[in-house]
């Protein structure tokens, strides 16, 4: 069964405007006058159970619009939707036992206490049998590593340390679907990857759905195998990672370093991003020229002493994604799984 | 499954009481103002008596009316900064976030507010009444009075509790519930007698205070500690429950409407 | 143009942002100031409710009283208002805030005081001078010593303030202590000094010495007793004298966080 399924889900803000001073003011109550935003425009799409999803947009774009309505908190203007075999914002609370989440601005543990009575609180919060409890606290502690700092308070953990408490906190009722908004926020390399390795293995392990969403394009790359891209309160893009990047991959980044100095020809599909002395960086038009082509035409007319062949950062075809959602507002493109 | 589910909010009540004995020192610290106000109070009152010359004033001996001011210190002293926390709950969208949790906002916070308030009512408790045995020595207590007292206070704090978080919640309405919060906060604590017991008011204000709750807050619980008569016990529970099923109707009533302007515009 | 004349100046060029400030954000200042109404009117309510009872404390009545809170209100609206910065002193020496006063051409300690208005305060002046007008016997000499004492009581609010906090420069946590000493100084000279013993009294009149405080509207406003006045007036330069004394040695001590602090 699908984890998610959302039809047509529709959201409209409607706010009312109001003139300055005492005669706007009665003008208001006699003959109100309306803004209407249209935060969420007939969003569609289903998430089988156990996958692991982006979801992605700029500022603004409808995210936490929608996000909210899957857990219940807001109530759609028209559309529908199930999460875990619930209608939101009919059952919210019986949601409530099927989901967890984890906001990466807003901590949910109690500050003072350690993250062992924080589990404690929760067990008792989530209702949980005792001895399951604890199989799965014991599990949780193994594979989050937590253990060392069970019984520190929490405002004494590292933001990393909290981070992986967090998430560990969010799963000990054996959720079906987990909400993680911006779990890597501020986090340094070493502890992202970790987090991002920690998410992997819950969701392989455990088949839990994994509804993401953050602003760091890597943490897309590294974990997930789907994103869905948000702009403007419509879905622009509904795809694999691969096809997201074969599509919009057209360019590939060149570092070269030289052992001489070079004043390198023109050559067709190539952009000299700096070129200072014996170092030089060209970006590569794939669809006009092959790697192949450019590397060789160097190579033959002079000596190379380093060469570094990369994509441009994913931050830039995320980027390009949301201008071109921007400059022609259509349809997503929807492609089939 | 009801044991279940007041179980979540023991345990809520449990991480409230853990999480302040961690700070405890501190609370300590800032209690130590207490010594100054009950000090004063004692002065006061010493000087009072002699100038009278009576042995009782408005049905209070001298020891009798500084344990009475005790234990409303302590009672006002106790209370935590609910409205302005839910206010800023509210503001920020904390509360929305918390309705996808499987327990109900407003006892999640009754609880976690009681937690907080036993702490530091036991260390006021602790320091007024150290005070108080110093200068005035300690007043005959009858153990049957405990329960009651603790029966009277709960129930008074927890009608302080409905009316502090509606107005908090009013945040869902209002640009800054402060204001209503200092003039409720201020109103306690002249008209719920936490200065002065009502007994030393003049007639009319007297009334006044009666008509009010706000005296079940304050007065009540520390009239008992100081005078226990077991046979208006009773009514006075009545009462109480009275303006506390009162009190939480109306709190449920605004929590309601605030909710559904979550559901209607994302908080 | 003189020293005196410059300083002046300067301080008064600061009134003038700071009120315009005041000016911008008029919602915030008319709940603040409501709230000192509120604040003070509750404990003049206490006092009516006492003085109904039992009208005599000591040599005080209920008016005492009153000219008592309306000059504490007064003497601590004016304080914040002009040295709005004063009740943060310990906190901006434990944050480096000292920095930016440090690398300016005046006198530090004044220069950070006037920096900021409190608009609370205004209210506290406004309630001063409004239960003054309003629920006292008002003529020319009165309200001449009202504002005479309100001075010397600002005199004495400031003064002690500044030395308590500046324990900031040798103790750790001293805010917390600071305002615990600050409260605890405007508590005691709310009562008459006539409900304490002898101890405590020595020590309203050293240490804490909200005694000369709470003595000015029985002894200057109400019947002025002139050596009072001169004793409570030179009392209070001396401690002014001392607290900016202990300042200036903290401030020798102080070692910024390399720190520059931005204003905002």
């Amino acid at each position: 069964m699908a984890a998610i399924i959302v039809k047509n889900l529709t959201k409209t803000f409607r706010s009312k405007q109001k003139a300055p001073g005492l005669a706007g003011s009665l003008n208001s109550i006699i003959r109100p006058r309306f803004n209407t935003v249209e935060a969420v425009k007939g969003v569609s799409f289903e998430v089988p159970s156990g996958q692991l999803l982006a979801f992605i947009g700029p500022n603004g774009a409808g995210k936490s619009t929608t996000i909210k309505m899957l857990s219940g908190i807001l109530h759609p203007s028209s559309g529908q939707a199930r999460v875990a075999g619930e209608v939101p914002w009919r059952s919210r609370q019986r949601l409530a036992f099927k989901i967890g989440s984890v906001f990466g601005q807003k901590s949910q543990l109690w500050y003072h206490i350690p993250p062992i009575d924080n589990f404690n609180l929760l067990a008792r919060i989530y209702e949980l049998d005792h001895t399951e409890y604890k199989k799965r606290l014991d599990w949780l502690v193994d594979v989050f590593e937590i253990a060392p700092i069970l019984q520190t308070p929490v405002r004494k953990l590292s933001l990393g340390q909290r981070m992986r408490c967090e998430i560990a906190a969010s799963m000990l009722h054996n959720p079906q679907l987990i909400f993680l908004d911006e779990p890597t926020i501020g986090l340094d390399i070493v502890a992202k990857q970790r987090i991002r390795d920690l998410i992997r293995h819950v969701n392989q392990d455990q088949g839990t759905t994994v509804f993401l969403t953050s602003h760091d394009t890597s943490d897309i790359e590294n974990l997930c195998k789907r994103v869905i891209v948000i702009n403007h309160g419509q879905l622009i893009l509904d795809d694999s990672v691969s096809v997201v990047r074969r599509r919009y991959l057209t360019h590939k980044i060149v570092d070269l370093r030289l052992a001489e100095e070079a004043n390198l020809p023109p050559h067709l599909g190539v952009d000299v991003l700096k070129a200072n002395g014996y170092g030089i960086k060209l970006r590569v038009d794939t669809t006009v020229t092959t790697i192949q082509q450019v590397v060789s035409a160097i190579m033959s007319g002079y000596r190379v002493a380093d060469i570094t062949i990369s994509d441009p950062p994913m931050d830039e075809t995320i980027t390009r994604i949301y201008q071109e959602s921007n400059g022609d507002r259509e349809d997503a493109h929807h492609y089939d799984h | 499954m009801i044991t279940r589910r007041l179980s979540k909010y023991t345990a809520v009540f449990q991480g409230a009481l853990l999480s302040n004995l961690a700070y405890v020192w501190d609370i300590v610290f800032r209690s130590l103002f207490l010594i100054v106000v009950i000090f004063v109070f004692v002065q006061l009152w010493q000087l009072t008596y002699r100038v009278t010359g009576a042995n009782e004033v408005a049905g209070f001996t001298l020891p009798q009316i500084i344990w009475y001011l005790v234990i409303t210190e302590t009672i006002m002293l106790s209370k935590p900064r609910l409205a302005g926390m839910i206010d800023s709950e509210v503001k920020s969208g904390d509360l929305a976030y918390r309705l996808n949790k499987p327990y109900n906002y407003v006892i999640y916070h009754y609880f976690s507010n009681l937690g907080e308030t036993s702490i530091r009512f036991l260390v006021n408790l602790i320091i007024g009444a150290g005070v108080a045995l110093v200068t005035v020595g300690p007043i005959p207590l009858r153990v049957a009075m405990i329960p009651a007292f603790l029966l009277v206070a709960v129930l008074g704090l927890s009608l302080d509790f409905a009316l502090t978080a509606a107005i908090g919640l009013l945040a869902f309405w209002v640009e800054d519930t402060a204001g209503f919060d200092l003039i409720y906060k201020r109103m306690t604590m002249i008209l719920g007698g936490m200065l002065i017991p009502l007994e030393v008011f003049p007639d009319w204000l007297r009334g006044v205070a009666e008509s009010l709750p706000l005296h079940h807050i304050v007065y009540q619980p520390a009239r008992l500690f100081v005078h226990y008569d077991p046979g208006s016990l009773g009514y006075l529970v009545g009462q109480q429950v009275a303006w506390l099923a009162a009190a939480w109707a109306l709190l449920a009533l605004i929590y309601s409407l605030g909710v559904k302007r979550v559901n209607v515009n994302g908080g | 143009m003189s020293t005196v004349a410059r300083t002046l100046s300067f301080v008064g060029a600061y009134i003038k942002t700071n009120l315009q400030m005041a000016m911008e954000y008029r919602a915030s200042f008319i709940t603040q100031v409501f709230t000192m109404f509120l604040n003070n009117g509750m404990w003049l309510a206490f006092w009516y409710i006492y003085f109904t009872r039992f009208p005599i404390l000591g040599d005080w009545r209920r008016e005492d009283i009153i000219v008592l809170w309306s000059m504490l209100s007064l003497a601590y609206g004016l304080v914040n208002t002009i040295f709005g910065n004063v009740l943060q002193l310990s906190i901006i020496i434990i944050r480096g805030g000292l920095d930016f006063y440090l690398a300016h051409p005046k006198n530090v300690l004044l220069h950070l005081l006037i920096s900021r208005m409190s608009f609370a305060a205004v209210g506290d002046i406004a309630f001063g001078l409004v239960v003054f007008l309003a629920l006292t016997e008002v003529t020319p000499a009165r309200l001449g010593l009202f504002f005479l004492s309100s001075l010397i009581a600002g005199l004495f609010l400031l003064a002690f303030t500044i030395l308590a906090h500046s324990l900031a420069f040798f103790i750790g946590n001293a805010e917390s202590l600071a305002s615990e000493l600050f409260g605890a100084f405007i508590h005691f000279s709310t009562y008459p000094t006539t409900i304490f013993g002898g101890l405590t009294r020595l020590l309203l009149f050293t240490l804490i010495p909200a005694g000369f405080v709470s003595s000015l509207p029985v002894r200057v406003i109400r019947q002025l007793d002139p050596i009072f006045l001169l004793y409570a007036a030179g009392a209070g330069a001396f401690l002014m004298i001392i607290a900016y004394a202990v300042f200036s040695w903290g401030l020798s001590r102080y070692e910024s966080g390399n720190l520059i602090v931005i204003r905002m």
